[in-house]
């Protein structure tokens, strides 16, 4: 009896403490999923999220490769994703890509369409998509779609703990979309984006997200969740394997395997996708007809890193200020620089930190695609987000292999020991001083370099290293003799002339380097920049080899299909980095960072600039650069110069929806049309004319009766709604507006028979 | 009620007496008969013509007229001259499209009619071509030529549950002047035959 009345009291405490541990997990739920921002359409935005497959087709069957969340951002089927996930490549050999759609709210996604690449920018990691084909392989007609779709803003407006909503799928097509609340932790910085290169949010998702969406309280796209899994034929991948790829009736180790990556918690800011957008609503196709020929990828040795180092800012030209080794108390900006080579587009790099040896996701990169070239000097950083005191280990990895790491000590009072920073690089003037932009000098016999120094003593070594493309070419050690702070100057000079290409220069305090900088040497003397490219000019011609002899053409007349861009240059080294940037109407349109890969001197680089649907009218630009600085720009107009507004570009407004029903069985009737009639018109004058021109947008009801305006409505504008269908009595109403505060409108409308 | 004379029983049948209708009587009948008549004739008439009431339209550029049914949709901002669409009908929106194609010197009826199979087999699920007649007679009395064909028409909404519908097509081309009329009549096929009057009116004033 005791027994029993012990076993009792155990199991109510037991079923207390069970009780008690669900009410705090729940409560731990609810705290970190903070609540959904109420303007948000989540609903918009989930049946916008789509699944993409890319699959090998095999005979008559279609085996995955890879997958990757998308963001549908245009009526007529653009889909802005990844493009490690859909671009043919050895970890992912597909050669189809399958869209699957949210179609049932809180189910997994249903393959719908075929897509193909149209735009993408595999340095950044983002591709546009564009849906042109049924499953089944039917060619869709143009226009002839009209998706949800999201619309990407402004990211460099995002701000610090903002709160963010993810949106992707969280698993290999088993799961709906997944809906994540976060904040934006940090943003880090390399050279291919500046100091937004990369945001990070305050919660880790599934690797399968990526290439889902970021959005910002008024629920438009602002990042793009990105990571590259490492290939599956790497050590250290993970995959999993789906599918009986070499039909020998078992599915195992020998069948294709998929690469899946881990929790990720790294977004693309949305404007480095923007460009892309543009380019491909605007139908314009960009080819570079000059290195066609030679756009090989020779076969790259390992990937390594060397000289890893850390400095508290960068220059405008992606350099170093100084080289430090412990970072005070307090601190908001650190950048990790290092030498690379052996890299290649397919390469995954990663960054690793660590504080007092517990990971540190906040600074961590996760694994991305490699942005830079096949060699040169990198950094990764960030600015504004304070760095705890601790022990830092930064390890950089690729493919998923460590390579080397670097440390570095956060805490304690600044550092007040020797010290060079922030080297330029000139020409001397008439007057002594030295005078140039800084980083792109024009080929001569000199260049002069211009230091800071501080904390430094008479008597003390130091000494100066200049590099050409790598190899040393100068060393001067010597003692201190210029005091204890100030600037100094120093220079290489070559009577012959110094050769065009990359130099360095590193600075080093008692063999400790203190600073260091590249700067290039390019083109000819001519005021402040020197002239690399010249005559650059847009013309028309019938192919390319006229192009190179027509004369300039400043007006072209609207609709035109086929536009060429040359330039001529002299003296620059091949591999030297460059940049090419198009724009229409000041807005982004191309970007292009690649080694030069013509002679040192030469005439008639060639593009050609053609538009599906002929060029816009727009104000089109080509600038070209050497690291942050333009050289040359050149202009045309097309048309009226100013583009046109697309109307079912932007998804401001009201999303409406709703259900028709039989008033007397209360069933959901099927193909019905709801006539939103314009708000210049009523339905009266609808009724007079039956004009397609009236009709601001006509939907038409599926089996239960459900249907769904496909474009926005704007607020407050006065529309007419005509619902017509035959066995019933006709429904009309006038002055329906919208206010900006209404949510999503889902009507339920009863017809009566008559 | 019943009486008897030495006990037999005797029947006497009481009933209403069959009065004659006065003669202003039996013209009112027949009146009311008549205008029932009448009103059912003009209610009939007035459904036809309401049904049948027809809208002008007519095209400077290409020099087409014709008459749509009236509360049909008339659209002309797509790759066509115009099409007209019964937006009232539940289900499948019944359609006639006009549409001007240029024929060169050696293109002939059918070598239109393979373009637009090829291009409508790239778009349309399930398309085949059902019939195609050379010696069709035209309204004016010429020959044309006729293509029966059908597809399986999808709602383009992804998110939309709607059940396929299996149309039926017919292309009535005459070529006039190097350029070839397309008139395209669709509807659903289970009503094709039904609506295909309509159809036939709106060809029958066509004039180009």
């Amino acid at each position: 009896m005791r027994w029993n009345s012990r076993t009792r009291l155990q199991r109510w405490l037991l079923w207390l403490v069970l009780c008690t541990c669900m009410f705090i997990a729940s409560f731990v739920v609810a705290q970190d999923s903070a609540p959904i921002a109420p303007t948000l359409d989540l609903e918009r935005i989930r049946q916008a999220t789509v699944f993409i497959l890319q699959a090998r087709s095999i005979g008559d069957t279609l085996d995955i490769t890879c997958f990757s969340s998308g963001t549908i951002v245009s009526r007529d089927g653009l889909i802005l994703t990844n493009a490690h996930a859909t671009i043919p490549s050895p970890a992912c050999p597909g050669d189809e890509l399958v869209v699957a759609l949210t179609v049932t709210p809180e189910a997994p996604p249903i393959p719908r369409y075929r897509a193909v690449v149209i735009q993408s920018n595999p340095g950044l990691d983002l591709a546009l998509l564009r849906i042109d084909r049924e499953l089944d392989g039917r060619l869709i007609p143009e226009d002839a779609l009209a998706l949800p779709f999201v619309e990407t803003d402004d990211s460099s407006t995002v701000a610090l703990d903002d709160t963010i909503t993810i949106v992707g799928y969280p698993g290999i097509a088993n799961d709906p979309t997944a809906v994540q609340t976060a904040t934006v932790v940090t943003f880090l910085a390399e050279p291919v984006g500046g100091e937004r290169s990369w945001m990070k949010s305050s919660l880790e998702i599934p690797a399968s997200m990526s290439g889902g969406g970021a959005y910002n309280r008024a629920g438009r796209l602002i990042a793009i969740p990105t990571t590259a899994p490492v290939s599956a034929a790497r050590p250290g991948s993970t995959c999993v394997t789906l599918q009986d790829s070499n039909r020998d009736n078992l599915i195992n180790a020998d069948d294709t395997c998929i690469p899946v990556g881990g929790r990720i918690s790294t977004l693309r800011p949305a404007n480095f996708a923007r460009p892309l957008i543009r380019a491909a609503q605007l139908g314009l196709e960009l080819e570079n007809l000059s290195e066609r020929s030679v756009n090989t990828i020779a076969a790259a040795p390992q990937p390594n890193f060397r000289r890893l180092f850390f400095s508290p800012s960068v220059n405008e030209a992606g350099m170093p200020t100084q080289v430090i080794r412990t970072l005070p108390a307090g601190s908001t900006s650190l950048y990790l620089f290092f030498d690379y080579a052996g890299m290649t587009p397919e390469t995954v790099f990663e960054l690793r930190v660590t504080t007092d040896g517990i990971p540190n996701t906040t600074f961590s990169l996760s694994p991305v695609r490699w942005g830079g070239g096949a060699r040169g000097i990198w950094y990764i950083g960030s600015t504004g987000q304070p760095y705890p005191n601790g022990d830092y280990e930064f390890t950089l990895l690729a493919d998923g292999i460590p390579l080397e790491s670097a440390r570095l000590t956060v805490g304690g009072a600044p550092d007040t020991s020797p010290q060079f920073s922030d080297i330029i690089f000139g020409s001397i003037n008439n007057e002594g001083n030295v005078s140039g932009n800084g980083f792109v000098l024009p080929v001569g016999p000199i260049a002069n370099a211009l230091f800071l120094y501080r904390n430094m003593t008479d008597g003390m070594s130091w000494a100066a290293l200049w590099y050409y493309e790598g190899t040393e070419i100068a060393r001067t050690e010597t003692t201190w003799a210029d005091g204890v702070s100030g600037t100094k100057d120093i220079s290489i000079q070559e009577p012959n002339g110094l050769l065009p290409g990359t130099y360095r220069l590193e600075l080093y305090i008692d063999d400790r380097l203190s600073t260091t900088a590249d700067f290039t040497m390019a083109g000819a003397q001519q005021g402040v920049l020197p002239q690399v490219f010249f005559d650059s000019r847009f013309t028309s011609a019938e192919t390319p080899a006229e192009a190179a002899s027509t004369p300039a053409i400043t007006t072209f007349s609207s609709g035109v299909n086929t536009t060429y861009t040359v330039f001529n240059w002299r003296s620059l080294l091949p591999g030297t980095l460059w940049t090419a940037r198009w724009t229409v109407d000041g807005n982004l349109l191309f970007e292009q960072t690649i080694p030069w890969s013509q002679s040192t001197d030469g005439a008639n680089y060639l593009y050609r600039l053609s538009g599906t649907r002929g060029i816009p009218d727009g104000t089109y630009a080509l600038e070209l650069y050497l690291g942050p600085l333009r050289l040359a720009r050149t202009e045309a107009r097309v048309g009226i110069g100013q583009l046109p507004i697309d109307p079912f570009a932007q998804t401001d407004g009201i999303q409406m929806r709703g259900q028709i029903l039989d008033a007397d069985t209360g069933a959901g009737i099927p193909g019905v049309s709801f006539i939103l009639i314009s708000e210049l018109f009523s339905v009266a004058d609808f009724l007079q004319r039956w004009d397609n021109d009236m009709v601001y947008a006509l939907a038409v009801t599926d089996r239960i009766g459900r249907f769904q305006i496909d474009r926005p409505l704007s607020f407050d504008a006065p529309y007419s709604v005509y619902i017509a269908a035959d066995g019933y009595l006709p429904i009309e109403a006038d002055g329906v507006a919208i206010a900006p505060e209404d949510l999503p409108i889902d009507l339920t409308i009863y017809l009566t028979r008559g | 009620m019943t009486t008897s004379t030495n006990n037999i029983p005797a029947i006497v049948e009481i009933g209403r007496t069959e009065a004659r209708d006065t003669l202003r009587q039996r013209w009112s009948n027949y009146f009311v008969l008549i205008y029932a008549a009448v009103c059912l004739i003009i209610a009939i008439n007035l459904r036809d013509s309401i049904l049948n009431a027809t809208v002008r339209y007519s095209d400077v550029a290409t020099g087409i007229r014709a008459n749509y049914p009236a509360n049909w949709l008339v659209d002309d901002d797509g790759d066509y001259v115009f099409q007209v669409r019964d937006a009232s009908r539940v289900g499948f929106k019944t359609a006639i499209i006009v549409d001007v194609q240029p024929l060169g010197l050696a293109t002939t009826t059918r070598n239109l009619l393979d373009a637009l199979s090829l291009d409508r087999a790239q778009t349309l699920s399930g398309y085949r071509t059902l019939e195609i007649d050379e010696t069709y007679i035209l309204p004016d009395g010429s020959t044309g030529t006729a293509m029966l064909y059908t597809y399986v028409n999808a709602e383009v909404n992804p998110v939309l549950q709607t059940f396929p519908t299996i149309v039926e097509g017919l292309d009535v081309i005459a070529v006039r002047q190097e350029q070839a009329i397309i008139v395209t009549f669709l509807a659903d096929a289970r009503t094709f035959d039904e609506e295909r009057p309509i159809f036939e009116r709106f060809l029958n004033a066509l004039e180009f």
